[in-house]
């Protein structure tokens, strides 16, 4: 009985082809989409590690601010 | 000839009470506060002024990249929208059309029934918990479809 044949109208099979088609474009639309996702993540990422250093660069700077202030030459 | 030179000791006076009263305005005298003033060397000036400066270029830097992470940000929603229909219109054309169109399996109502009952009862119970204690959102009717894809799956092997 698993092993029986299946039959499916020519019509129907029409259709299947054309639906499979229409699913294998609508796949590739949906790669492009998440790899455009994946891009934008990629350029957030980058963004962010930009910021990290800016900052950690601006508190060197401000470290430095800080200590030239709070010791003042001695005479 | 008269007429002119009597109007022009008028406009005359106008700029005069303009400039004065401009002036009146910048003479105010700051508060003279009655502690002494000290004073305290700033060692290295000129690479204090030079970090300013680059301090706040960079946190200027700052500012113009943060209104382009926010368009990337707002493009990043808008692809991730757009994804999410593109995914539901495939769940569509598969799970509705395809399956429409294609015979339906012969499947074995008990294998699926023994299929179930052989997992381990403890997700059955949690499931029964989720269903009690939250309402059927779509998130839920995407779990249960997915059992019931799971359990035709496990009647097919």
């Amino acid at each position: 009985m698993d092993r029986m044949p299946v039959f499916v109208k020519v019509e129907e099979y029409e259709n299947v082809l054309s639906l499979v088609k229409t699913i294998h474009k609508r796949l590739d639309e949906a790669k492009e989409t998440l790899q455009k996702v994946n891009e934008l993540k990629n350029e957030e990422d980058h963004q962010l590690e930009i910021w990290h250093n800016t900052l950690g660069e601006v508190e060197k700077k401000i470290n430095f601010i800080t200590n030239s202030l709070n010791e003042p030459q001695k005479f | 000839m008269n007429r002119k030179s009597s109007k022009m000791p008028k406009i005359t006076q106008k700029i005069v009470e303009k400039k004065t009263v401009r002036r009146r305005k910048r003479s105010i005298p700051a508060k003279k506060s009655s502690e002494p003033e000290y004073m305290v060397q700033v060692p290295d000036p000129k690479m204090v002024r030079k970090d300013i400066l680059e301090s706040l270029r960079e946190m200027i830097i700052f500012m113009q990249s943060y209104e382009k992470f926010r368009k990337i940000q707002n493009e990043k929603v808008s692809a991730l929208k757009q994804l999410q229909s593109q995914v539901k219109e495939l769940n569509s054309l598969i799970d509705v059309k395809l399956r429409g169109l294609l015979p339906k399996g012969n499947m074995h109502a008990v294998k699926e029934i023994h299929v179930v009952k052989s997992k381990t009862k403890v997700p059955e119970v949690k499931s029964v918990e989720s269903e009690v204690v939250k309402p059927k959102s779509e998130l839920d009717e995407l779990e249960s479809q997915l059992k019931d894809i799971e359990s035709q799956l496990h009647g097919l092997k």
